[in-house]
């Protein structure tokens, strides 16, 4: 598990396997920074990755919530095709979206930002 | 091909690894596919899960699992002797929670029954649950080597 806070952005690498047991720390550590440090963008960086159970689905569904309460806006990068079809199954590309890279997701929160404004 | 395992473990939340790590490498055995094997190891993880969950509410007890290959099925039973579900039918719809408030998706069950060909559920209230499932491996070397005798 990895943690990279830099200009309010907060970036998560879970590590290569999301269960319940993993999940429940990430949450707690993740919680704990968003609600210290001022976080405007928060990133799940599935390099890693290569398991997730729904457990992993309730922990990103928790965690978006927290950033939402706040206006943060959070998304995921570098998805596997494993992970993919969990995402899809659980229905959570209604909620966060999933980006190629970090350099795609910055410039389309960037673009959310500009039509609000 | 037949063949037998069985475990028995604390119902602690390191060793949903544990469990699902132990089942794929028996379910290795048969061959499957890379997507057959993620599919196997999530409904273990969340039966597990739910048992160390739910079932002992984190206060710890037995798991007892069996894992079965006969030709190109796997059946799993994933036992475990707490509280037990009043009912079933509502824990078993989608998105459902007992526990709202914690970060709980709802979700585990219809995993299960997502990537598994069967699922069954029998519980009872103080006596515990047991979970069935079975999943037929296509790509089996059983299975392919009927498919060559049919050929």
């Amino acid at each position: 598990m990895e943690y990279r806070i830099s200009e309010g952005i907060l970036t998560v690498e879970p590590g290569e396997e999301i269960d319940h047991h993993r999940a429940e720390i990430i949450i707690r550590y993740t919680e704990s920074l968003i609600r210290q440090r001022r976080v405007n963008i928060l990133i799940f960086d599935l390099e890693k990755t290569v398991f997730m159970d729904s457990a992993g689905v309730g922990m990103m569904i928790g965690l978006y919530r927290e950033m939402k309460t706040c206006g943060g806006v959070t998304g995921i990068i570098h998805m596997h095709k494993s992970i993919r079809r969990i995402y899809q199954m659980a229905g959570l590309q209604r909620i966060i979206c999933c980006y190629e890279n970090e350099q795609q997701m910055m410039a389309a929160v960037r673009q959310e930002g500009d039509r609000n404004e | 091909m037949s063949d037998e395992i069985q475990l028995v473990m604390n119902a602690i939340s390191e060793n949903e690894y544990f469990a699902r790590a132990a089942v794929g490498a028996f379910a290795a055995k048969m061959d499957p596919t890379m997507e057959e094997l993620s599919d196997i190891r999530t409904a273990v993880s969340e039966a597990v899960t739910n048992a160390v969950v739910h079932a002992y509410e984190g206060r710890g007890g037995k798991i007892r699992i069996i894992g079965r290959i006969e030709d190109e099925w796997l059946y799993l039973e994933i036992a475990d002797e707490g509280v037990g579900i009043s009912n079933v039918r509502q824990a078993m719809e989608p998105l459902y929670t007992s526990r709202p408030e914690e970060t709980h998706a709802g979700m585990g069950f219809s995993f299960m029954e997502a990537f598994m060909d069967e699922l069954q559920v029998i519980s009872e209230v103080g006596r515990g649950t047991t979970v069935y499932m079975k999943k037929k491996i296509a790509s089996s070397s059983v299975a392919r080597g009927k498919k060559r005798v049919i050929l």
